[in-house]
């Protein structure tokens, strides 16, 4: 058994028509119901009041007055804006700490790194289905909770951290093994 | 303190709405399958989708030899060539790649458009151009090392002038 992906929704905004297209396709192929398609963000705005979509992916930089960030900041804020917490992925090719930053505080849900894989879109969109985020809404901002919640931590983590520990344990239970942080203090040794 | 700032933090907990709606099983291996090979076709598309940056940087490199030697293009000749570099990455495209991260690190180096900075611009469309009509992979690696050490001195060259 697998996602029954047909009843989802998802709106693309791409200034670039044969990036548009290839996302498009990759998410028919995916199994998604309905992919529309806007090649600028105030098409895109227009789009998303009339199809309400499950999911947005949009570009960074953009022609025309609007870009990703102030489109998404207008989804999570405009009053009257019909779905202002739909998880938004924002792709760019630009992954610099500021941009990242700057996603964030816009609202951004996931940030897709170009050039990405198959595997990397399926990750994000997973992340979306699977671990979906509790959603703020403050003075200084409105948007997804930055912070995982612990019962969310991915599986590879938990992997990672598991694989870790018995690591340590194994070398703790070694004849080699000397622990450093003991009660006596330097100097006071017998 | 601004009447802001006295709002409350309205936290609401996520609905798992996504999820409800597909259920659960993870995405269908069959149809993953068809994403990649779809990625591995994409080769196809590239050329249509560079030149969408393409066009771009003609009309800057047309702006600037019209006399316009505004530091904001630089800025738009590097925002539309990291465009390229990336897509090409994607697209398997390694040449075109390369030759439009060699115009990154120039537009970030260069202080003047004017003289041959321009020029050196200018050879680096010639350059994506060709690399595009090439195809991908089309270029042997010797002439691809031969190319883009030819770019890096011309670059050196402009940046010393």
């Amino acid at each position: 058994m697998s996602y029954n992906l047909r009843k989802l929704r998802v709106l693309i905004i791409d200034d670039n028509m044969p990036i548009r297209m290839l996302v498009r396709s990759l998410l028919l192929d995916l199994g998604f119901g309905a992919v529309d398609v806007a090649a600028t963000a105030e098409d895109g705005w227009a789009v998303y009041f009339l199809h309400k979509p499950d999911l947005i992916l949009l570009d960074w930089r953009m022609e025309g007055s609007m870009d990703g960030l102030q489109f998404t900041r207008r989804v999570r804020q405009e009053l009257g804006s019909p779905r202002p917490r739909v998880p938004i992925i924002m792709m760019t090719g630009f992954a610099n700490k500021q941009l990242v930053l700057d996603a964030r505080d816009a609202g951004v849900t996931e940030i897709l790194i170009k050039p990405f894989t198959v595997q990397t879109l399926i990750k994000h969109l997973t992340h979306i289905i699977e671990n979906p985020r509790d959603f703020i809404v403050a003075p200084k901002f409105t948007g997804p909770d930055r912070r995982r919640r612990s019962a969310e931590v991915p599986e590879e983590k938990k992997k990672r951290t598991a694989d870790k520990k018995a690591k340590a344990d194994t070398v703790k239970k070694s004849s080699k093994y000397v622990d450093l942080r003991g009660k006596s203090k330097p100097g006071k040794e017998k | 303190m601004t009447q802001d700032a006295d709002k409350p933090v309205k936290v609401v907990r996520a609905t798992y709405e996504a999820k409800q709606k597909v259920g659960g099983g993870g995405f269908s291996d069959k149809m993953i399958q068809a994403a990649e090979k779809r990625m591995k076709d994409a080769a196809e598309i590239f050329p249509s989708a560079a030149k969408h940056d393409m066009d771009k940087l003609n009309a800057i490199l047309a702006e600037i030899r019209n006399g316009n030697v505004s530091q904001e293009l630089v800025l738009r000749i590097k925002t539309s060539a990291h465009e390229i570099r990336v897509n090409g990455q994607m697209f398997q495209y390694p040449l075109v790649s390369a030759v439009a991260e060699s115009l990154v690190s120039f537009c970030e180096a260069i202080k003047t458009l004017s003289g041959l900075p321009v020029e050196v611009i200018a050879l680096h469309l010639k350059t994506l151009k060709i690399a595009l009509d090439q195809g991908p992979r089309a270029i042997m690696e010797r002439d691809r090392v031969e190319l883009l050490s030819g770019l890096e001195k011309a670059c050196a060259k402009a940046l010393e002038a």
